[in-house]
């Protein structure tokens, strides 16, 4: 090589090949990362909903005067109608007589009351 | 392995290139796998606990409660419960229950997307029930439970599968 500084177009193609490569390899694992945090949000909210689903259900089986406390990560809605609880997309069915609510995350409150599961925040 | 020798310095051998960029890919997609297959390890979790939840909750409301109104009827019924007092099976709720058509049993144990299979051996031969799916997938949760019919001793399985 006669002159300093010089790089061959082989090198430049090297180098070339192995950016693209690397972006590639970036974007997927970007794609990745944001697909596994929407997961673990799912996962989580799912199995809030579940825990609270069945804690409704134990405290109706286990008859009037229970109480029960339980803590939710998330903000819960439940639609008596349904018989549903909704924590953010994920919807649960539970077996118990109740009253419409919407509460926020932290300790919650069960009592079968007559039958029917009153709720509130504590 | 034979590399091709560079005549001039600062040449890069393109197999030189290929080979890592080779083995880079490789190892990428073998790390990729093992994160797809831990996602689909927790999703099968998280179905599974599910299930266990869903078979639970439906046997406890199955066996311990007189559901609702607590003279319900196939027509009337909101809440399903077979009890007379928990873990003691009211005949006629049984037999009003085996009359029910399975969808809507299924929504009122609030299934979903599962179906079950419920069924009572006695020691009475005679008292042996069963009611739903009968079962032949591998992923099943399946409760039993000790409980009193017609006044007989009876072991009473419920199993939830997808």
């Amino acid at each position: 090589m006669k002159f300093r500084g010089q790089v061959s177009v082989e090198t430049l193609v090297a180098v070339f090949v192995l950016f693209f490569v690397l972006a590639i390899v970036l974007s997927y694992v970007a794609l990745l990362n944001n697909n596994t945090q929407n997961i673990d949000t799912t996962f989580s909210e799912k199995n809030d909903c579940l825990k609270l689903m069945y804690a409704m259900s134990q405290v109706n089986t286990e008859g009037e005067g229970t109480e029960m406390s339980i803590y939710s990560e998330h903000d819960f809605v439940i639609h008596s109608n349904q018989k549903a609880i909704q924590i953010g997309e994920q919807y649960c069915f539970f077996l118990a007589r109740t009253n419409d609510y919407s509460l926020l995350s932290g300790d919650i409150k069960l009592t079968n009351v007559d039958g029917v599961i009153e709720v509130e925040q504590i | 392995m034979k590399f091709k020798i560079a005549k001039s310095k600062g040449q890069v051998s393109s197999y030189d290139v290929l080979i890592a960029v080779l083995l880079f890919l490789i190892m990428f997609l073998a790390l990729r796998q093992v994160a797809i297959s831990n996602i689909d390890s927790a999703i099968s979790d998280l179905t599974y606990n599910e299930m266990k939840i869903h078979s639970q909750q439906s046997l406890d409301s199955l066996l311990k409660t007189k559901g609702y109104p607590s003279n319900w009827s196939a027509g009337d019924v909101e809440l399903i419960g077979l009890a007379e007092r928990p873990d003691v099976l009211s005949s006629n709720k049984v037999e009003e229950f085996m009359t029910m058509d399975y969808d809507t049993v299924v929504g009122l144990l609030a299934l979903g997307k599962y179906d079950f299979f419920f069924e009572i051996d006695s020691i009475n031969d005679i008292y042996d029930l069963t009611y739903g799916v009968v079962p032949v997938q591998k992923e099943i949760v399946r409760l039993e439970r000790l409980v009193l019919y017609k006044g007989e001793e009876a072991n009473v399985s419920f199993s939830v599968f997808k």
